[in-house]
């Protein structure tokens, strides 16, 4: 389960890549946008490496993730009428 | 702490499950004949006015995409096949029967039918759930709830609440504070109904595929586990805050990956507009 919350005008989710590995996701726009969701994170030695569009890195998340992330880019910036998260 | 009940105590006790609706235990009986005819079947659709005119809207509405107006029963029958108006005439008696404005638990239910349907048409496993069956399985796979909600408010309202402050799915605390989960109620209520056994496994093992009695069970609900969670993440679970959790095996199970979660939710996404039309049919 993805733990998001707001900053700024992003929205941000802490949750662990298939590998295990912690992880964050950057909501900045439409899932209409390929970098509207960018993937943050970090090698097994510990360096962040650059941010990843999320359909570039699509099978280092779970489907379970990848459902949390479209669905939450679709609450907060889609035009489908989804209700907004209550995001602090 | 004991659980306060177990199934049986509880049927024999505190809940009267609804009876079915005499058109739908009819039709159901009628369809099972060899040799029905499909004026046999609009007859006695067209006995219940209530239930032939939800059934005549739900044909007319976008989520069946039927292009010609389609003004009678008799033509419904001939123009979508027996099983088709099965279906429609249990989704129109679902309807009658436990909607009760446009709640966040109905609207659930609504929702995840039509996320079934894209689950079901997207899935490349043997699910046993046909596209034209799936969105009864989604519409009724949480009526253990509103069944619960009726009998047992105080008990089904603390653990919800319980549910949302401990962060802990809600069926897993109705077990504990009730002692029976909305998957096995639900499910007693589909037997009684002598619904398809298929729909019967897919609502128990929906939270907990261990209940499955069998593989073709565990696909049906797995696969109404992933049209659930679609929900939930959209905002549309039902609860407040609903807790998003899922077994990990239904992603194996419905041979879902990652990518093809993308045209997944873009389908489900592009027929949301069906959900507002759905209930209004249903009032």
């Amino acid at each position: 389960m993805i733990t998001w919350r707001k900053q700024g005008a992003a929205v941000v989710g802490a949750f662990s890549l298939a590998d295990g590995r912690e992880s964050k996701i950057v909501l900045v726009a439409g899932r209409d946008n390929s970098r509207g969701a960018m993937v943050v994170s970090a090698t097994s030695g510990g360096e962040t490496v650059e941010p990843v569009p999320l359909s570039e890195c699509l099978e280092t998340l779970e489907p379970g993730s990848v459902i949390e992330v479209l669905c939450m880019q679709e609450r907060v910036f889609g035009d489908s009428g989804l209700e907004a998260p209550d995001l602090t | 702490m004991t659980a306060p009940h177990n199934i049986q105590s509880l049927l024999d006790g505190i809940v009267t499950l609804p009876s079915v609706p005499s058109t739908l235990a009819r039709i159901t009986s009628l369809v099972q004949e060899p040799d029905v005819s499909l004026s046999q079947v609009g007859r006695v659709i067209a006995t219940d006015p209530a239930i032939a005119l939800k059934t005549l809207r739900l044909v007319n509405s976008a989520f069946y995409g039927v292009r010609q107006k389609v003004t009678s029963v008799e033509h419904a029958v001939t123009l979508l096949g027996i099983k088709v108006i099965q279906n429609l005439v249990l989704t129109a008696t679902v309807f009658d029967t436990f909607h009760k404005g446009a709640d966040q638990l109905f609207r659930h239910s609504v929702a995840c039918g039509i996320a079934m349907r894209a689950v079901v048409e997207s899935s490349k496993a043997e699910l046993g759930v046909k596209p034209d069956d799936a969105f009864v399985f989604g519409l009724l796979h949480d009526v253990g709830k509103i069944i619960l909600e009726e009998f047992l408010p105080e008990e089904y309202s603390n653990a919800v609440q319980l549910s949302c402050t401990r962060e802990v799915p809600s069926w897993q605390v109705e077990r504990e504070v009730i002692g029976v989960d909305h998957a096995e109620l639900g499910a007693r209520l589909a037997e009684n109904w002598k619904l398809p056994e298929l729909l019967v496994g897919a609502i128990t093992g929906h939270h907990d595929l261990d209940q499955c009695a069998d593989d073709d069970a565990r696909a049906s609900a797995a696969s109404l586990s992933v049209a659930n969670f679609l929900c939930s993440a959209c905002g549309l679970g039902g609860m407040a805050r609903p807790i998003l959790w899922v077994d990990e095996n239904v992603w194996s199970i419905t041979q879902t990956s990652s990518a093809q979660v993308l045209p997944l939710v873009d389908r489900f996404v592009q027929e949301l507009p069906t959900v507002e039309e759905l209930i209004k049919v249903a009032a």
